[in-house]
């Protein structure tokens, strides 16, 4: 054993570009697969894993003001409830419209509208809906409130610090901000402030989520009721688009981690046959020689795995908090430590893998063969090849080079091998990233308009910076089988015109009684395009033939036309702006001038929620981490082909070439092999998009009608394509330096 | 000592050994000479154990080893087989003397013992001066002699040598032979190949030529 350790240590230092590229590639696959397993654990029902950790209130009830605290309180004891929080006196408060927009970099008002106060001073050790202080302090005293994340999506520290006035005229300083689960509330202040004759409000938890509310009250006089699938259903809303994207990066970064770690260590075992042959003709047996070669692969293995637990966690936990603020969910405590074991051990297990196979093959290798004294296959056919290019009329350098490969099939195979799964690898990451860039954009219609505004379009029209106005009307609806309401849109203007908005299916409207629906309608009521599709209000029903489903902002969507809906509501007022800007006009600055007018404005980018933001960046360093991931495990490859052709370019030398020369023969034949690796990972990585994506859209019951075209624009083909030769060359550079630099009589000996 | 009966080796189509019987006695001194292709590397290689015969027996001191597995095969050759070969065949990754004491380490040598006795041996070689080098640093000369060490270390009863002066100038090939001929003479067995005549001639109590994989009665000009 001891000559085992020896053999495999002393190989472990010298090779030390070999031994850091191994670390390196464990180190960023195994951040890539805490990463991925943190990312899987995260999106797996975010919003019921967020809600147990803070013992969510599964109902929210208010009583109305004239019940007694005594019997409020006494409902905590109700059957059926496991724990209660309350009761909390609420009072409703309205912030108003600013009169005028605060300068650019100033104190924010906070969003008009009415505002749900409770008198709770929140502790650690509250038994229902614990909030979650996101900024700031909690409140300590009168005239001051903690306000709920829900409300501020934004510029939450810029809010902390400024005073609110409400239309009673009362003042608070906003002295945090807070998120609950279960949005029981949208501020919280210390008691004492609210009018005694307030509601009063207790949360609870039941041992059956789905129980009746009035099992609880008890015949207390109730003035609202709300139980958790309400806000559990908007959590989900938001996420909806994300998750299936990030969990198809987080199986993609796990796979492409898996394979490239297995090309690196098969590598690492295949360059090193002369030293197994070696090995075995000084007496190390077949498990000897194996043994050498996993423990040369297991030193930097487990520094690599090591590091890239820690890196994994730091980045987890950046992104746990990402999502967090995203979705308006607590951050979970980091990775668990069950995540970072299975990290680290299942690293350790494939690198074990896939350097036993070929290390096993290394112990059976014949001695007499691994020694060069055996029969060598494949110099025919590399002569035949070098014949052929030496009439082609290339500068012979060049065709020398790009004969090289075929004198060693087995090590140019694994070279392409590498750059077509990294070249696949960031093709299909690419296409992911790309499809919910477009995803979103069909989503938000930003193309189309960039300032959606609610108001007279007759105060928009003349106003500069406007291009167009689209004016719409939103309406909830009820549709048969659908539980929530629905949002039927219609727009004024000619039938035919779509707005920006991307069919998935069928055709736009051309005429009355026609509806287009969102895919996520279609599928909740299981009609098809062709059938009849009956909203209804208190005023009555409005059967519409559902002609095409298209992707829409809102998730049960339904779209027709003006006058139709006219047939139905015949007082709705077109008061919605989609309002198209000129060239050069800042969409910020637009809805900045109409709120300062009074008139509720909002850019369309802004409009979008955090949730985008984030999902976008995260998609974006998933997409650099497979991408680095797979770049490095080509430029491992080539370095270690390049090392093993040494003795070839000291016969070059030998014959008069010059090291410039050298440096030719070396990129040409290691940009042969990854233009062949980059133009066979082309297609393949548009194979597994093509594949994996209707999966993902099957699964997260989301529409992509998006042709490869549509995503992959023509220059990024072509990059792709040339992707490889380009990192393959990248990667040969340096070591087609040392090449060149290598006196002849070195070269010619090294073995 | 060697006693190699029958043996036969063929690579696909290719027969590189037809049907050799060939004896060596303990401290004997036999060079195989031939021309290129003729097997008498792969002759070398079946002795030592590093290929196996696809017909025919060798038996060396007293066991069959074609009946071997790997693993025996494997501690077959560290405990009675040296070799040197013509391209040195060093670890690369290792220094001359970590070089030479691995092989007593893989029979359990204690390291204190393997280090004094491979620091003997380079110093009798003229390397010691040497040992804490690279392999890659070292002349063709001075890396055949620390093959030879590291062949010579755990006492083999039968050292085999694959064109030891093949890629060696001449002043480096006439050390080597005289090295051989000073084993010899202590009783060292050697089987040496060799295209070098006078190698062959100095070294050797006897020539057996080879051609086309078999044994020849003259040599083949």
């Amino acid at each position: 054993m001891r000559a085992v350790w020896r053999a495999a240590l002393h190989a472990v230092r010298r090779r030390r570009l070999q031994t850091t590229i191994i670390a390196t590639v464990l180190a960023l696959s195994t951040a890539m697969v805490v990463l991925a397993l943190g990312l899987l654990v995260t999106v797996d029902e975010p919003y019921d894993r967020a809600f147990a950790q803070v013992d969510g209130a599964h109902l929210t009830v208010s009583y109305a003001g004239s019940a007694a605290r005594d019997d409020v309180a006494a409902t905590a004891r109700a059957g059926g409830v496991v724990a209660a929080a309350g009761p909390f006196r609420t009072g409703l408060a309205e912030v108003p419209i600013p009169e005028r927009e605060g300068e650019p970099g100033g104190p924010l008002s906070l969003p008009p509208g009415q505002y749900l106060l409770a008198e709770r001073a929140p502790s650690a050790a509250d038994p229902v809906d614990r909030l979650t202080l996101r900024a700031g302090r909690w409140a300590a005293g009168p005239g001051e409130i903690v306000l709920s994340s829900a409300k501020i999506p934004f510029d939450e520290e810029r809010i902390v610090g400024t005073d609110t006035a409400f239309s009673d005229r009362r003042v608070f300083t906003v002295v945090g901000i807070a998120r609950s689960i279960t949005g029981s509330a949208d501020g919280w202040i210390e008691p004492g402030q609210l009018p005694s004759d307030g509601d009063l409000q207790m949360l609870y938890r039941l041992a059956d989520p789905g129980a009746d509310a009035a099992s609880v009250t008890g015949g207390l006089p109730v003035s609202g009721r709300q139980d958790y699938t309400i806000p559990r259903q908007e959590a989900s809303d938001g996420a909806k688009t994300a998750i299936p994207f990030l969990t198809t990066f987080g199986v993609a970064g796990l796979l492409v981690a898996v394979i490239i770690i297995g090309n690196v260590v098969g590598g690492a075992v295949v360059s090193g046959l002369r030293h197994i042959g070696v090995l075995k003709a000084i007496g190390f047996t077949p498990a000897q020689v194996t043994a050498v070669y996993l423990v040369m692969i297991a030193i930097p293995a487990v520094v690599g795995a090591v590091t890239g637990v820690v890196v994994g966690n730091v980045l987890a936990r950046l992104l746990a908090e990402a999502m967090g603020a995203a979705f308006d969910l607590p951050t979970p405590d980091g990775v668990s430590a069950a995540v970072d074991a299975v990290a680290f051990l299942g690293v350790l297990a494939i690198v074990a893998v896939t350097a036993l196979v070929p290390a096993v093959r290394a112990g059976r290798l014949p001695a007499a063969l691994a020694v060069g004294a055996g029969p060598r296959a494949g110099r025919g056919r590399a002569l035949r090849v070098q014949l052929l290019l030496s009439r082609t009329g290339l500068p012979r350098p060049v065709s020398l080079g790009l004969g090289l490969p075929f004198a060693r099939p087995g090590r140019s195979f694994l070279t392409v091998g590498a750059v077509l799964l990294g070249v696949a690898a960031a093709v299909f990451a690419f296409g992911l990233q790309q499809t919910v860039v477009v995803y979103y954009g069909d989503e938000s219609r930003e193309h189309v308009y960039q300032v959606r505004a609610n108001g007279d379009p007759a105060a928009v029209r003349g106003r500069p910076g406007t291009a167009t106005v689209a004016t719409a009307v939103l309406e909830d609806v009820h549709v048969p089988g659908v539980a929530r309401a629905v949002t039927l849109k219609a727009y004024e203007g000619a039938v035919s015109d779509a707005h920006g908005h991307r069919l998935t299916e069928g055709r736009w409207l051309r005429g009355p009684d026609e509806a287009v629906v969102s895919g996520p309608l279609l599928r909740k009521t299981g009609l098809r395009i062709g059938d009849v599709i009956t909203p209804a209000t208190d005023a009555g029903r409005l059967p519409l033939t559902i002609v095409g489903a298209s992707i829409q902002n809102a998730d049960h969507g339904l779209i027709t036309d003006a006058a139709t809906l006219r047939g139905l509501i015949p007082e709705a007022e077109f008061h919605v702006l989609e309002i198209a800007l000129t060239p050069g006009t800042s969409p910020e600055s637009y809805a900045a001038s109409l709120l300062a007018e009074g008139v509720p404005a909002q850019a369309v980018a802004q409009e979008g929620d955090v949730g985008r933001t984030v999902v976008l960046a995260l998609m974006g360093v998933l997409t650099l981490g497979i991408a680095a991931v797979a770049g490095l495990g080509v430029f491992n490859t080539v370095v270690l082909n390049t090392r093993d052709r040494a003795r070839d370019f000291g016969v070059l030398k030998s014959l008069g070439a010059t090291p410039r020369q050298i440096v030719v023969v070396v990129l040409a034949s290691m940009a042969l092999l990854g233009l062949v690796g980059g133009v066979l990972g082309l297609p393949l990585g548009l194979a597994v998009y093509g594949g994996v994506l209707p999966m993902t859209a099957e699964s997260g019951g989301v529409d992509l009608p998006y042709s490869i075209t549509e995503i992959y624009p023509w220059a990024a083909l072509v990059l792709f394509a040339f992707a490889g030769a380009v990192i393959a060359v990248a990667g040969a550079l340096v070591p087609a330096t040392w090449a060149a630099r290598t006196t002849t009589a070195a070269a010619l000996r090294s073995e | 000592m060697v006693r190699l009966t029958d043996v036969r080796k063929e690579y696909g189509e290719a027969v590189a050994l037809d049907g050799v019987t060939l004896t060596v006695a303990a401290g004997e001194a036999v060079a195989v000479m031939g021309p290129s292709g003729s097997g008498k590397s792969t002759l070398l290689n079946m002795i030592a154990g590093l290929d196996r015969p696809t017909s025919g027996g060798i038996v060396i001191h007293g066991e069959d080893i074609t009946a071997m597995s790997e693993t025996a095969l494997a501690r077959y050759r560290r405990r009675r087989i040296g070799m040197v070969f013509q391209f040195f065949n060093l670890l690369d990754d290792l220094p001359v003397l970590e070089n030479v004491t691995l092989t007593a380490e893989l029979i359990g040598t204690p390291r204190k013992e393997a280090r004094k006795r491979a620091l003997e041996l380079l110093d009798e070689l003229g390397v010691a001066d040497r040992r804490s080098a690279y392999p890659v640093v070292l002349s063709g000369g001075e890396r055949q002699r620390v093959g030879v060490a590291r062949a010579l270390m755990n006492r083999p009863a039968l050292l085999l040598a694959d064109e030891p002066t093949g890629a060696l100038d001449s002043r480096s090939g006439e050390q080597v032979m005289d090295l051989l001929l000073d084993l010899n003479q202590i009783g060292q067995t050697l089987l040496i190949v060799t295209h070098d005549e006078r190698l062959a001639v100095r070294c050797a109590d006897r020539i057996v030529h080879f051609a086309d994989g078999r044994v020849a009665p003259e040599p083949v000009r």
